[in-house]
């Protein structure tokens, strides 16, 4: 039973996609306002299986110094989750902050560039300092959100409002998983074990993020 | 050691932030609908009293000019009758006997009217003997000449609220006014029954009656004053109306809270 749930717990980043996923093939009738997370699920779904598959197999491929080497995966995956995150919030009616909003993408665009180019590399190590930036990028978005909540006169209504439950849940993912990702590269050089232990917090945040946009998707199409 | 403390305090500190800012964000939200349900409170008061005012006037104004009618054309009327009464019809020629009989008749229906209307326009058998007296009165004097009338009133019914019982009766009133001009019924019954602090009027008849859907789409599209005076005293009586079809009847059932 353990090695059960440990498998599951292992491949959660792949099956818990198909959550959101069954929900955007069986309602169909989806807004505009959907297509980046929609994107999201299908692009996420792509290189998670690609990242878990050459994990479990140990594949080498050309840019890996070891086998199982898939760190390039989870770096693009970051940088894709954030483009795609900001297009969903820059699409959020709020004219809060909406040029600063804009401009968010366009600065990590060119340190991921200039780090990538010139500091890490893409390939090998796990990027805490990236991730951590990409946290902190989408922990902006949706903090602007929720005050704009607060400092508006209008009263929202939590069970009709599917925005309200994506940026909760992308919140809630992005609080839990900061402080992983920002340690994540110093346990996993010196304590393997806890480094482990913490990716699985991090499996189990990523399953709730897509029960969040199952929600989102389900609500959206009733709207 | 020293890096899992720091990521345990991080994790904790960034989960703590982050109940603490959602909940302040419930509080405020909370805060906004009890806001908004104290302002459409006030409203929904202020539109009360608006209406109450409407009816009062209307009501003071209906028992002036039912006061004016009586004592004033009435009292013309009866002393022009007198006046009629008093040239002996034996002494007149044959054609200016006719008219004076005419004149008589005439000038008592003119007598029997301006004493309906002015009973109509304020009833003092409301006052002095209730509302089941009121609308057996109004029921028999309207309807029982022309359909079957059935009176069922549940004599339990003693609460004195004048105001309410003229608004209760005007509903009545204006109900059955309704039923004869459009639905053309060949009978109608009206009952009543009062418990737990609320009184029931059903009016049954064999008309061409409204569904409730037909009330509830003419309500709001009508400008007729007859549906907005009962909409507008069903708000002051904090009452409900609801219109049944039945298989060959139809039944307004008319619900009043009576404290």
């Amino acid at each position: 039973m353990p090695n059960l749930f440990k498998l599951l717990l292992d491949w959660s980043e792949v099956w818990a996609l198909f959550i959101p996923l069954t929900v955007l093939i069986y309602k169909r009738k989806i807004q505009v306002e959907s297509l980046p997370l929609m994107l999201y699920v299908c692009i996420a779904l792509l290189l998670n299986i690609m990242q878990d598959y050459i994990w479990k197999k140990q594949l080498l491929f050309f840019y890996s110094s070891q086998p199982g080497d898939n760190i390039i995966f989870y770096h693009i995956h970051s940088i894709i989750r954030l483009l795609l995150f900001s297009w969903f919030f820059i699409q959020v009616k709020q004219p809060f902050l909406h040029r600063v909003k804009k401009t968010v993408p366009i600065v990590f665009i060119i340190i991921v560039i200039v780090n990538y180019g010139f500091f890490d590399s893409i390939f090998t190590k796990f990027n805490s300092r990236m991730l951590g930036l990409e946290a902190l990028g989408i922990l902006f978005y949706c903090m602007v959100y929720f005050l704009n909540l607060l400092t508006d006169e209008e009263v929202i209504s939590y069970k009709k409002n599917a925005t309200f439950w994506m940026v909760t849940g992308i919140c809630m993912y992005v609080v839990i998983n900061f402080p992983i990702f920002i340690f994540y590269e110093r346990f996993s050089a010196n304590a393997q074990k806890f480094a482990i232990g913490i990716w699985d917090i991090h499996n189990l945040t990523y399953i709730m993020l897509c029960v969040f946009m199952a929600k989102y998707f389900y609500t959206t199409s009733y709207e | 050691m020293s890096d899992i403390f720091l990521f345990v305090i991080a994790s904790v500190v960034m989960i703590l932030l982050f109940a603490s800012f959602f909940k302040l964000l419930i509080l405020s939200q909370q805060k906004k609908i009890n806001y908004q349900q104290g302002l459409q409170q006030l409203r929904e008061q202020q539109h009360k009293q608006l209406i109450e005012s409407a009816v009062r006037s209307e009501e003071e104004e209906r028992l002036r000019i039912a006061e004016q009618l009586h004592d004033e054309i009435g009292a013309l009327l009866s002393a022009a009758k007198l006046h009629v009464v008093g040239i002996k019809n034996s002494s007149l020629p044959a054609n200016e006997a006719k008219l004076h009989i005419t004149a008589k008749e005439l000038l008592d229906e003119a007598i029997q009217k301006v004493r309906s209307i002015s009973h109509n326009l304020h009833s003092s058998i409301l006052t002095n003997f209730g509302l089941n007296e009121a609308i057996a009165h109004f029921v028999h004097t309207t309807c029982s000449q022309i359909i079957e009338t059935t009176i069922n009133l549940d004599s339990s019914y003693t609460v004195k609220d004048s105001e309410g019982d003229i608004s209760t009766l005007r509903l009545v009133q204006e109900l059955i006014q309704n039923i004869l001009k459009h639905a053309m019924p060949t009978y109608l019954i009206i009952s009543s029954k009062f418990a737990d602090n609320q009184l029931v009027i059903l009016i049954n008849h064999d008309g061409e009656g409204l569904s409730q859907q037909e009330f509830e789409s003419l309500r709001y599209k009508t400008l007729g004053l007859g549906l907005r005076n009962i909409q507008n005293r069903l708000i002051l009586l904090e009452g409900t109306i609801f219109f049944q079809k039945n298989q060959s009847s139809f039944t307004i059932n008319l619900t009043i809270p009576k404290k």
